[in-house]
């Protein structure tokens, strides 16, 4: 087993490495940027190291600043968490190459299935049905508006190094094509440094289901069911849960299957998982391979929940050269678990992201409630990164007791100081479509104007009279506290000396 | 809770519990400049100190306001300079913030009087980036 981790990553993954690391008896180094010097996981890891200013691409991104890192602590591994290096197949080779482990699948894997075309080639080699698209080896606009034309109306434009929804656009016709393309290839460019634009026939109200899947380097590989993800924003998710409420055991088994056929064909270690595209529910439904994420999920706390495993424990495990510490035939989903994101973002401004202070945080207790949060009272939000604060995970025995947790939880979720996304899914939790489980990718879209009325009131610009008398207690609370310093009977009234009389000192 | 006048106790560090005698309710707020923040059932409000008045004109406030980032941005791209004439809703600059696009368009037509940031240029919200004629 490794005697020391390096966390190539920040925020709430950092810190859930960082734990697991603890739990297991080996050290975890923090790399930090100059935005992130107090930041929780800088403070949380055994060590930390400055790798550079806040801008990911000096600092996050920077493969040669975070290998140095590693040969100054004499790390043996690197978890790259979710997202910046996470499926970079040169950072994966440069950390082989460097003698350290990099906590992932081999750098051959994370090429072959970050390219969607090889992805979709491994998937139907396995026998996995797959939805058409092309990356056109032509990369000029006029080429691209060709092979949106070929695949037919409605299209998607995805950034071919991409992924978490950003820079993909939905063409509906061909007025819209060539503007859509710009804007696509410039956000591709900005977000991942490649423009390379992937296009693909859209399915109208898909649902997004999604299997974790586990391999070793001894021959094993084993999926642990599926995570439902059809809620997304501008297909960003925003609430993930475990089971889908769409599939059947035999429908679950056949995508499972389909999963690891998936992995095997593709030579996959470590931990990933394979998304689909579902159309339609129970056994009659059809699914398509969509891709293959080779890297933990954000979500992946709502699987750990229902099969009750540690999936970053695993990835350690295996990276270290483990056998998987199960076999398909132990492993099974036992309740129900949400995940909600909390995003500084303002919901009623159109979702508008927010950077900025956190004057008050404080996180919801309670049985089957876990909170996975990189953040903590008097931190600063900043601009520089996803604007991703937390995920609350609720877990129940069915999914409408989850559910009700979640909801009772949030409402005791108290941050001030920046906007969060709360008002907006407190408001999601009670729609009608959610509670009944009817939900499709194009969901959240569509119903935004009904579940943004539901939260209206949040944004009254008349705050009620209750709000007002709490401001006002607030505002003659702070000028109380000078007076209460500066006045020497006052201070004597709170000196503990004066208090503790009879007590042993 | 009854129609009783409420009671708001300080339970100190932000928190504060409401409550008329029958029923109670914890809350959370804290004053920031001339905002303050409440907390309350699962919803945020801020309350923002009366704005000081007849500094100037309501069409000069509302120009200030279209006219600056809602949030820190980084400068993309400007489109306009300096005594160029546009028209409502043209784009004048783009920013990005967050891995997100945001454009700065004209509220009204009018000419450019001046352009107040350039090209990689890290802005603050509040502060108009482009003034309008």
């Amino acid at each position: 087993m490794f005697s020391r981790i390096l966390i190539a990553n920040r925020g709430e993954i950092a810190v859930r490495v960082i734990r697991a690391c603890r739990e297991m008896g080996i050290a975890s180094i923090a790399v930090y940027s100059d935005a992130d010097a107090t930041a929780l996981h800088t403070t949380l890891a055994d060590r930390a190291v400055r790798i550079g200013p806040a801008p990911p691409a000096e600092s996050y991104l920077s493969t040669a600043a975070i290998l140095d890192a590693a040969r100054a602590t004499r790390a043996d591994a690197i978890h790259p968490g979710y997202g910046f290096l996470s499926e970079n197949s040169r950072f994966a080779s440069a950390c082989t190459a460097a003698g350290v482990v990099f906590i992932g699948p081999p750098a051959a894997a994370i090429e072959q299935m970050g390219s969607k075309i090889a992805a979709r080639a491994t998937a139907a080699r396995a026998g996995v049905p797959i939805v058409p698209g092309e990356t056109p080896g032509d990369q000029s606009d006029s080429s691209v508006a060709e092979a949106v034309r070929r695949v037919g109306f409605p299209a998607l434009l995805k950034p071919a190094a991409g992924g978490g929804g950003i820079g993909m656009k939905t063409i509906r016709d061909a007025s819209t094509l060539m503007p859509l393309i710009a804007q696509a290839r410039r956000e591709a460019t900005a977000a991942f440094g490649d423009g390379t634009l992937y296009v693909e026939r859209f399915v109208e109200h898909p649902r997004h289901v999604e299997f974790q899947i586990l391999a070793d380097d001894h021959g094993n590989v084993v999926h642990v069911f599926e995570r439902e993800c059809s809620i997304q924003r501008r297909h960003q998710k925003v609430l993930e849960e475990s089971p889908s409420p769409a599939l059947t055991p035999a429908l679950r088994q056949r995508m499972g299957e389909a999963a690891v056929a998936v992995a095997r064909a593709a030579g996959y270690r470590n931990a990933g998982t394979i998304e689909f595209l579902l159309d339609g529910t129970g056994d009659a439904a059809q699914f398509y391979f969509l891709e293959m994420n080779t890297r933990l999920q954000v979500e992946h706390p709502v699987t750990e929940q229902v099969v009750g495993i540690d999936l970053v424990q695993a990835q350690i495990r295996i990276a270290a050269g483990e056998l998987l510490p199960w076999t398909q035939e132990r492993l099974s989903q036992r309740g129900h678990a949400i995940e909600l994101r909390i995003y500084a973002e303002d919901p009623a401004r159109n979702d508008l992201p927010q950077a900025g202070p956190l004057l008050l945080y404080r996180e919801p207790k309670g049985p089957g409630i876990r909170i996975d949060s990189g953040v903590m009272e008097g931190g600063e939000v900043s601009v520089h990164y996803d604007p991703m604060l937390a995920k609350l995970i609720a877990s129940g025995d069915s999914r409408d007791a989850a559910r009700r947790r979640a909801c009772a939880a949030l409402r005791e979720y108290a941050i001030l100081g920046i906007r969060t996304n709360i008002p907006l899914l407190l408001a999601l939790l009670e729609h009608p479509r959610v509670i009944a489980g009817d939900v499709d990718t194009t969901f959240l879209d569509a119903e935004r104007a009904r579940v943004a009325e539901d939260m209206h009131r949040a944004f009254d610009p008349e705050p009620p009279p209750l709000v007002l008398a709490i401001a006002a207690a607030a505002n003659a609370d702070r000028q109380a506290i000078p007076r209460a310093v500066g006045n020497a009977s006052a201070a004597s009234a709170i000196d503990p000396w004066a208090t503790m009389r009879g007590v042993r000192v | 809770m009854s129609d009783r006048e409420p009671a708001v106790t300080s339970l100190g560090n932000g928190r504060f519990v409401v409550g008329d005698g029958e029923t109670q309710r914890t809350a959370y707020a804290i004053v920031a400049g001339t905002r303050t923040w409440v907390f309350l059932d699962g919803l945020t409000y801020v309350i923002e100190q009366a704005r000081r008045e007849g500094r100037r004109g309501r069409t000069q406030h509302d120009d200030d306001a279209a006219l600056a980032s809602p949030m820190p941005a980084s400068v993309v791209r400007v489109n306009v300079e300096a005594g160029q004439e546009v028209s409502a809703g043209h784009v004048l600059i783009l920013l990005e913030a967050m891995k997100m696009e945001l454009t700065i368009t004209a509220p009204r037509a009018g000419r450019v009087k001046a352009v107040a940031c350039r090209p990689g240029e890290l802005v603050q919200p509040g502060v108009p980036l482009i003034e309008l004629e």
